[in-house]
C-alpha cells in the first residue's frame, strides 16, 4: 500500500511543489521511510529515462513532405476562400483568354451531352479546366506518402493512391475538384505525354463499368466498395482500363469489385 | 511566402521535433509516425487562426488526437498486428543498440522497450514529462485530462518501468 504522500514524491521530483509544500513535504519524509525509499528510486530512475529515452526527430524527407503539404493548404486557401459545394468561383476568376478557353470548354462539353447522368460531363469539364488553368495539381509529390494523408481532411474519401511508375503511370499528385456536387478527390498520374485524373467520390450505390468517348477524351467509370471512380485523359481506352487494373489491385480483396 | 504561413512556422512549426518525437513513442512503425505528423500539421495549420494560448500543447494535442483517431480507424479496418504482436515487435523498433552494445546499452534498450510497451495513455505523459519536459499543467492540456490523472499515470508509468530499472520490488 503505497504512502498517501506518494504522488507529492513524484510532484517534488518534477519541480512542481512550491516552497511551502516542499518544506511540507520534507518534514515527511524525515518519518516516512517509504516515501525516503521511493525519492531515491525515482531519481535513479528519471535521470536514466533521460540518458536512455532517445528523442526521436523528423527527417528530411518528412520535412520536405511537410513543406508540399502546408504549399498545398496554400494553394488551396488561395483558390477557396470558403467552402464552396458548386465550383462557380472558377467561372468568376477566369478572366481573358482564360475565359474564352473555358467558355469553349463549356460549348464542347455540353454540346457533347450523351445518356450520362451528368457525371461524366463534371469530370471532364473539371479535367479540362484544371489543364487550362495550369492548376492540375494541388500537391505536388510522387510519394504517395504526401499525397494520401493530403486527402484526409480535404474529402471525406480516402482513395487508393499509388505509384504505378514501373507500369507506365507515374504518380505526380492530387487536387479538389467537384463532380456532381460533390469533393471529389483526384488523383493525377502521367502516362507518357497524356496526364489522366482519376476522380473518386462516395457512392454507394454502385454501377456498372462504363468507358464513353466525348470530344476526343476518354472517360473510364468503375465502382469499386463505397467509391465511384472515373479516370480521364486523352490517352486510349486501353490506357485507361491498365490502369484500372492496377488501382483495384491496390484495394483490399473484398471492395474491388 | 504569406503572413500567415511565416506566423504559422515561426509558432507551431518550430515544435515539429516535439511533435514528431511524441508521434514516434506513439506509433508503431516510423512509417505511422510520419502519417500522424503529417496530418496532425496540416490540421493544425487549418486551425491556426483558432490558436490562443501556447503553441506547443496546442500542436502536441493535434497530435495526440490525430494518432488516436488514425488508431480507432484502424480498429474499425483490422488487420494484421494487434496487440499482442506489438508487444513482440516494439523493442526492434525503439532500440538502437548495434550487436556490439555494452550492459548500458541494453538497459537503455529495455527501458525504451519497456515504455513501448505500455499503454498509450501512460506512454505519453511519460514522454510528455521526461523527454519534452512538459510540466503536470501542459501535459493536462495536451491529454485533455485532470492534472490529477496526470499524475497518477505517472505514478503508474513510472512504476512499471522503475520495476525494470532497478529489479522486481520498483515502486509503488
Amino acid at each position: 500500500m503505497a504512502c498517501a504522500e506518494s504522488l507529492r514524491v513524484h510532484a517534488l521530483i518534477d519541480g512542481e511543489l512550491d516552497a511551502a509544500e516542499e518544506a511540507a513535504l520534507a518534514r515527511h519524509l524525515e518519518g516516512c521511510a517509504e516515501c525516503r525509499s521511493l525519492k531515491a528510486k525515482l531519481e535513479s530512475l528519471g535521470s536514466a529515462l533521460k540518458s536512455d529515452l532517445p528523442r526521436h526527430a523528423p527527417d528530411a524527407a518528412l520535412r520536405a513532405r511537410l513543406a508540399a503539404l502546408l504549399d498545398a493548404e496554400d494553394r488551396v486557401a488561395a483558390r477557396v476562400p470558403v467552402r464552396s459545394a458548386r465550383p462557380a468561383y472558377w467561372w468568376g476568376a477566369a478572366s481573358g483568354a482564360l475565359a474564352a478557353s473555358l467558355l469553349a470548354v463549356a460549348l464542347l462539353v455540353t454540346t457533347g451531352r450523351s445518356a450520362d447522368d451528368g457525371v461524366e460531363r463534371d469530370v471532364l469539364a473539371a479535367h479540362l479546366r484544371a489543364l487550362v488553368s495550369g492548376r492540375a495539381i494541388d500537391v505536388e509529390s510522387s510519394d504517395r506518402h504526401t499525397v494520401k494523408p493530403w486527402f484526409q481532411g480535404h474529402v471525406d474519401v480516402s482513395p487508393p493512391v499509388a505509384d504505378f511508375a514501373s507500369d507506365g503511370f507515374t504518380l505526380v499528385g492530387g487536387r479538389i475538384d467537384y463532380v456532381d456536387g460533390h469533393r471529389a478527390a483526384v488523383v493525377v498520374y502521367r502516362h507518357n505525354a497524356h496526364v489522366i485524373d482519376v476522380f473518386a467520390w462516395r457512392d454507394a450505390g454502385g454501377g456498372a463499368e462504363r468507358a464513353a468517348s466525348r470530344n476526343g477524351y476518354r472517360l473510364l467509370r468503375w465502382h469499386a466498395g463505397d467509391l465511384a471512380f472515373c479516370a480521364v485523359s486523352d490517352t486510349a481506352e486501353s490506357e485507361l482500363r491498365n490502369l484500372e487494373r492496377l488501382i483495384r489491385a491496390t484495394l483490399p480483396a473484398d471492395s474491388r469489385e | 511566402m504569406t503572413d500567415r504561413r511565416r506566423r504559422f512556422e515561426a509558432e507551431a512549426l518550430v515544435h515539429l521535433d516535439a511533435a514528431y518525437n511524441l508521434a514516434r513513442w506513439l506509433a508503431r512503425s516510423p512509417a505511422e509516425a510520419d502519417d500522424v505528423v503529417q496530418d496532425a500539421l496540416v490540421k493544425a495549420y487549418r486551425g491556426f487562426d483558432a490558436l490562443k494560448g501556447e503553441a506547443r500543447p496546442w500542436l502536441l494535442a493535434i497530435v495526440r488526437n490525430c494518432f488516436y483517431t488514425a488508431r480507432a480507424r484502424q480498429k474499425r479496418e483490422p488487420r494484421v498486428g494487434d496487440d499482442e504482436e506489438r508487444l513482440a515487435e516494439m523493442p526492434d523498433e525503439t532500440t538502437v543498440g548495434p550487436l556490439a552494445a555494452a550492459i548500458r546499452d541494453q538497459e537503455a534498450a529495455t527501458l525504451a522497450a519497456a515504455l513501448g510497451r505500455l499503454a498509450p495513455e501512460y506512454r505519453e505523459v511519460l514522454v510528455l514529462r521526461e523527454i519534452e519536459d512538459l510540466s503536470y499543467r501542459e501535459i493536462a492540456d495536451v491529454a485533455g485530462v485532470p492534472i490529477g490523472t496526470v499524475m497518477s499515470r505517472l505514478a503508474r508509468a513510472r512504476a512499471a518501468l522503475a520495476r525494470i530499472h532497478g529489479g522486481e520490488d520498483g515502486v509503488r
